[in-house]
């Protein structure tokens, strides 16, 4: 329906993942659950999808002592998302 | 949170998520509060120590707990959830420069300015509040710093015995009281 939308992006909880990264740069697991209130599971799930095609690297951890999970938006993931922001103006102005 | 979606949810969305980054920012209530009460703790003893001619000359000693209330935002932000938000990291640089500014004038500076000290160290942290408030479009923090810097212009004019109970009363209506309700509001606002 929307072709020239990044279909990975064009998904609310992967879309709020990333739009979250682009402020960020950086955030933890806990922190993007709280954010998008998504369970472990489904979040688990869109992170690999943004794993998989680079536009996030998900670094496992220990953080005083704990178990600790880093996510970060890369150069690829910063470039998709300004071309998505760019693809819905069409559709919006 | 799977389906597919229009281009004006989408853009909503975006907004909505980016908005919530920067309200993380605002949402670090504890440290407006904790600086708020050590400000006005502080500043009173001092008021008191003013009064008993004894301790006239050491009534600078309250301002320690500074040092120790750094000490304390320090290990709370790096104990903190990791996000390198960079509307936090600028900010945490403006409060640094901000900071070492005041501690250089309250602690080696203050003969220099004598009785305009307190004036413009309220106007620094004033400044503070506002580039804060501004950054992150804070009303409550705007209000804040608004008040700190009205209390530090009217310090200019005040006897130096009596300028403690300006930083007192800036401290805790634009600190900590402006914290509470930045607590408040955080219990009203819900996520996503």
């Amino acid at each position: 329906m929307y072709k020239d939308l990044n279909p990975v992006l064009h998904s609310q909880l992967r879309l709020a993942i990333m739009s979250f990264l682009i402020a960020n740069k950086e955030s933890e697991f806990n922190q993007l659950k709280e954010i998008t209130q998504a369970t472990s599971g489904n979040l688990s799930v869109q992170l690999k999808k943004l794993e998989e095609v680079a536009y996030i690297v998900i670094e496992k951890g220990y953080k005083d002592n704990y178990p600790h999970t880093a996510v970060k938006i890369t150069e690829v993931g910063i470039k998709a998302f300004e071309e998505y922001v760019e693809a819905l103006k069409k559709y919006i102005l | 949170m799977e389906e597919h979606f229009s281009p004006q949810q989408s853009l909503a969305l975006i907004t909505q998520v980016i908005q919530q980054a920067k309200q993380k920012v605002e949402q670090d209530d504890t440290v407006y509060m904790f600086w708020g009460l050590l400000i006005t703790v502080a500043a009173l003893g001092q008021y008191f120590m003013l009064q008993i001619p004894d301790l006239k000359a050491v009534s600078f000693l309250p301002y320690l707990l500074m040092p120790v209330g750094s000490v304390f935002t320090w290990r709370y932000y790096s104990k903190k959830a990791n996000s390198n938000n960079l509307l936090q990291t600028t900010l945490k640089k403006v409060w640094t420069v901000l900071s070492i500014n005041i501690y250089i004038l309250g602690f080696a500076l203050f003969g220099v300015l004598g009785a305009n000290l307190m004036p413009v160290m309220l106007l620094l942290l004033g400044m503070g509040f506002l580039i804060t408030a501004w950054t992150i479009q804070s009303a409550p923090l705007q209000f804040g710093g608004l008040f700190i810097n009205l209390v530090g212009l009217a310090a200019f004019f005040v006897p130096l015995y009596l300028q403690p109970l300006c930083m007192a009363v800036a401290g805790f209506i634009g600190g900590f009281v402006v914290g509470c309700y930045l607590r408040y509001q955080k219990t009203q606002k819900s996520y996503v």
